[in-house]
């Protein structure tokens, strides 16, 4: 009997209870993202080093990309470890046709390990294999020759296969066989990239182990948890968790009409029946819908986390957590059941006493930040304090309503508004909008600015790797490059060694004449971007350590406030102390004036169009979720705009038995519109323009790359987004308005 | 003043299609106070729907001095209404919102023909002096059709259209409105058109109209 009355009240509002239902299932599905993303988070780094390293569970890579010093012998300590090996001499050099030159990450090893990285292809030994963009760039296709710059010698190959590119190869990669590499480097049998499929289960000693015999080498655990978060950093929850918030805003709204709708028809009660039996049926259909949402949610969340996978490449999908899937089902429920509580008499305040109750609130958050700085609860504080000063704010604009000029005009936008929060809400949802939407463009924005601003920091295109100092290299700047060095459990994907007067030359960098003696004198210096300042909250003289290979202490001088990406800067007074030389470049031809001495090229630039494209694809995903959460704004509004209509509607009925005509609820509509717009404009603008310009926290929500800077143009971007989905408000009650009058005739 | 000329009012009720009444014609005179009455169901709201404008009738014109009402525009319909006729409905169609004042000023901003006097002239006829600052939701019901009344005058109408103004009232308020309504006709020359099943309202019309098996027989 029960299930038919439940049943039967589902097909009378199927429209609304497919809503409920559909904005159950988003938010479940967020709730289990927030939960998961974490462990998504590492799942997805682990694909993508997994990716990177061809599923080889160590790698055991030189610092520099080259580098023989720091080994204890060839490779044969690491016979007893492995079951497979991929080995390489990894250069970059110069590649040359007739009319074309550039740069180019040349593997040279055996067709078996080729074969490990490209199936079935094997090559002879004037043969190569180079993906697609080295055969653009060079101009050549199948069955041309490549000329190779190897010392003072050039070798000529032939193109046998044109591969697609692959993290492993990057961009422009060539293969070869033999030992050109090898000999003119004096390589013997020390590989400087190779990669292991290990025996041993305990991976963990198994790297330590080899980390023994390698110095001056990154050996990398592709499993190990730690390394894996060193690669991830975007922080998805603040996303996930304020879109799970929004949909069970939603969807709360939404249970609240149908029930409004119910209780109307009196059904029960006029049998006398039960509020109790009333509410067990509510609940039976509330348990129904926490079960259909438990399944549909768990689809969904592995259906999207797959999807990610799969468009990086991973190796392996995703599981989502039996445990999340019940604890989020469990919340959705609860939520459900705080629908069935007594609402009037659990929120039974006068106005007066709810702003005094709002305003203690706010002078307490803010007397709490005096006290609190520099941790999680500040910046949660700081949110709060955020949201209370615009709830006080549009309590305001409600307040300064009633003194509107026209009486119609203040009888349509106060009088008949004034028991409902919905026209609140409203202006709450629209002014937020624009907040969150300016923050989450100024992000993409400032981006963009940051890799510009990288380049414009550090400014060296390209870089000649030498094996010793010589006479000539004193004619050029010797510096020091590193990559993939460990700052306490984050990587750092670039490490420039300069001296002061290099400092100077090369960077755009500002220090003071204290600062300058500092990193001039023979103590370690460090220049850190702000990106590490906020996510380990490290301060101007903390001393750190960085690990390369092996651990150094260095003390921090300056954080770059311009740019939030992750490179350093280290003072380095003695070029030979690191066993190399690496000297700047002019033009590409200064290689042969090194011809004795050259190891590598390498192009700073493309170490930096790297990092763009690792988190480009994380962007990727994060932009699809924002896309989705600004669809999902522009749906609420409408639905918030119609729920609006029906709350008004009763008054509205009566005005126009009265006489009031369409035409005059039209213009009155767009008045409303037209102070929603202008009362966004203002709050939003303002608020939004103070967060941006002095809450670095903001970018610390996020724990990106991003660095948050105000711009006006943005804010202009996300008004407009806002002002978009106001309208779409109006539209719709303006034909809900139309619509009912064509019913009445 | 009032001219109704064949009009046939139909409703759909599931699939099939009742009609309520079919072919009437009547007209209404000025200061005419006539009530229309029957059964529940007859159809005396529909037709008093009718007359006001308020539903557009299957067939049939009304005449409001001369006007179809049913050939202007929704906006030009809505000022005819403003401007000459008033309303009082059964369930007063107060907005709680809003002041017993600015209940009764609304009309007037309704039609931007704004006339102090006539409400302070309203408010002591219709003795409202204590209940101006006072919301609708803590008056009584005789209270509640005392504002009613009181902004149904305010734009100085010549036809006031009542839908069963005691409905929701006891034997003293019914009494008190009804003589209300009788003054108003008799003193201001409104004309009046109230529909009730109160069989002792009859008394106060002019001209009744009834309704007799889905038949309109007036007076």
């Amino acid at each position: 009997m029960r299930l038919k009355i439940v049943y039967n009240n589902i097909k009378k509002y199927l429209g609304l209870n497919i809503l409920i239902l559909i904005a159950t299932i988003c938010c479940n599905a967020c709730l289990i993202m927030s939960f998961e993303v974490t462990d998504f988070g590492i799942h997805m780094a682990q694909s993508r080093i997994k990716t990177n390293y061809l599923d080889y569970d160590i790698v055991v890579k030189s610092t520099t990309g080259l580098s023989l010093r720091g080994t204890k012998g060839d490779n044969d300590e690491l016979e007893p470890f492995y079951n497979k090996k991929t080995s390489f001499y990894n250069v970059t050099l110069l590649a040359s046709t007739n009319n074309n030159a550039d740069t180019v990450n040349v593997f040279e090893g055996t067709n078996e390990s080729i074969s490990n990285v490209y199936n079935q292809i094997s090559i002879k030994h004037n043969e190569t294999i180079i993906t697609n963009q080295l055969a653009n760039s060079l101009g050549v296709s199948i069955g041309e020759y490549i000329n190779l710059h190897i010392q003072n010698n050039l070798y000529q190959y032939k193109v046998i296969s044109i591969v697609d590119s692959n993290e492993f190869t990057s961009s422009k990669a060539m293969f070869i066989i033999g030992s050109n590499i090898s000999q003119s480097f004096a390589f013997k049998n020390m590989y400087n990239l190779i990669m292991l499929d290990v025996k041993d289960e305990n991976m963990h000693q198994v790297s330590q182990h080899i980390s023994n015999y390698y110095f001056e080498y990154n050996v990398i655990d592709t499993n190990d948890l730690e390394y894996i978060k060193s690669s991830f950093y975007v922080n998805l929850n603040f996303v996930t968790i304020i879109a799970a918030v929004l949909f069970m805003a939603i969807m709360l709204v939404l249970l609240s009409i149908y029930m409004m709708r119910l209780k109307k028809q009196k059904s029960y009660f006029d049998i006398n029946l039960s509020t109790k039996y009333f509410h067990l049926n509510m609940i039976i259909q509330y348990a129904i819908y926490t079960l259909i949402s438990m399944i549909a949610s768990s689809i969904l969340t592995s259906f999207v986390c797959n999807w990610y996978l799969k468009s990086i490449d991973a190796f392996e999908l995703y599981d989502i957590r039996y445990l999340s899937i019940i604890f989020s089902s469990t919340i959705i429920f609860i939520a459900f059941m705080f629908n069935l509580v007594p609402k009037k008499n659990m929120f039974k305040f006068q106005p007066k006493y709810n702003t005094i109750i709002k305003l203690s609130c706010l002078i307490l958050v803010l007397v709490s930040l005096l006290f609190i700085k520099n941790t999680d609860i500040y910046k949660l504080l700081i949110i709060i304090a955020v949201v209370l000063i615009l709830i006080i704010m549009v309590d305001l604009v409600m307040w300064i309503k009633k003194y509107a000029p026209n009486f119609l005009l203040k009888v349509y936008i106060f009088d008949i508004n004034k028991k409902s929060s919905i026209a609140k809400v409203i202006l709450f949802v629209h002014v937020l909008t624009m907040i969150v939407l300016s923050i989450v463009i100024c992000a993409y924005v400032n981006y963009d600015k940051q890799i510009d601003a990288l380049s414009e920091l550090i400014k060296i295109d390209d870089v000649v790797v030498t094996n010793t100092s010589n006479s000539l290299s004193k004619q050029y700047d010797q510096i020091r490059i590193d990559s993939e060095v460990l700052i306490k459990d984050k990587s750092l994907d670039l490490v420039c060694g300069f001296n002061g007067e290099q400092l100077l030359k090369y960077t755009n960098i500002d220090l003071n004449e204290y600062e300058l003696s500092l990193y001039n004198s023979s103590d370690n210096y460090v220049i850190l971007p702000k990106f590490y300042s906020s996510v380990c909250n490290y301060q101007v003289g903390e001393e750190i350590e960085l690990v390369n290979g092996k651990k150094e202490k260095y003390t921090i001088l300056k954080i770059v406030d311009q740019v939030y990406s992750t490179f350093a800067i280290v003072n380095h007074s003695d070029n030979l102390k690191y066993g190399y030389v690496i000297d700047r470049k002019i033009d590409l031809l200064v290689a042969d004036k090194f011809s004795d001495y050259v190891y590598s090229v390498v192009n700073i630039g493309n170490k930096i169009e790297r990092m763009t494209d690792v988190y480009a694809k994380t962007f990727k995903f994060l932009s699809s979720i924002i896309i989705g959460l600004t669809i999902l704004i522009a749906w609420f509004s409408c639905y918030l705009a119609y729920m609006e209509f029906y709350y008004q509607k009763p008054n509205i009925d009566k005005l126009e038995k009265l006489g009031m005509s369409n035409k005059t609820i039209i213009n009155l509509e767009i008045c409303k519109l037209i102070i929603n717009v202008i009362v966004t404009l203002i709050l939003g603008g303002i608020v939004g323009y103070i967060i941006l310009s002095y809450f670095d926290v903001i970018g610390d929500l996020f724990k990106t790359l991003i660095f948050i800077n105000a711009d006006i143009k943005v804010l202009g971007i996300a008004l407009v987004i806002s002002i978009a989905c106001q309208i779409l408000g109006f539209i719709l009650t303006i034909y809900l308005i139309n619509k009912k009058r064509t019913i009445r005739d | 003043m009032i001219k109704v000329e064949n009009i046939t009012c139909k409703y759909k009720n599931g699939t099939n299609i009742q009609t309520l009444f079919e072919q009437e014609s009547f007209e209404i005179n000025q200061k005419d106070f006539i009530i229309i009455s029957g059964p529940s169901g007859s159809g005396k709201s529909s037709l008093l729907k009718i007359v006001s404008g308020m539903l557009k009738p299957n067939e049939g014109k009304v005449y409001w001095q001369d006007k179809d009402i049913y050939s202007l525009t929704n906006q030009n319909l809505s000022k005819v209404r403003l401007e000459e006729s008033g309303f009082i409905y059964q369930d007063f169609m107060l907005i709680d919102e809003l002041t017993v004042l600015d209940n009764i000023k609304l009309v007037q901003h309704l039609s931007k023909k704004i006339n102090n006097e006539l409400i302070e002239e309203l408010i002591k006829k219709l003795s409202l002096e204590k209940l101006l600052t006072k919301y609708p939701p803590v008056l009584s019901g005789g209270e509640k059709q005392r504002v009613a009344i009181a902004r149904a005058l305010a734009n100085n109408p010549k036809v006031l259209f009542c839908d069963e103004p005691t409905g929701a009232l006891d034997f003293v308020a019914t009494k008190e409105i009804m003589d209300l309504l009788q003054k108003i006709n008799q003193e201001n020359n409104v004309t009046i058109i109230l529909v009730t099943h109160e069989q002792e309202n009859l008394k106060y019309a002019t001209r009744i109209i009834k309704f007799d098996n889905g038949k309109l027989k007036c007076d």
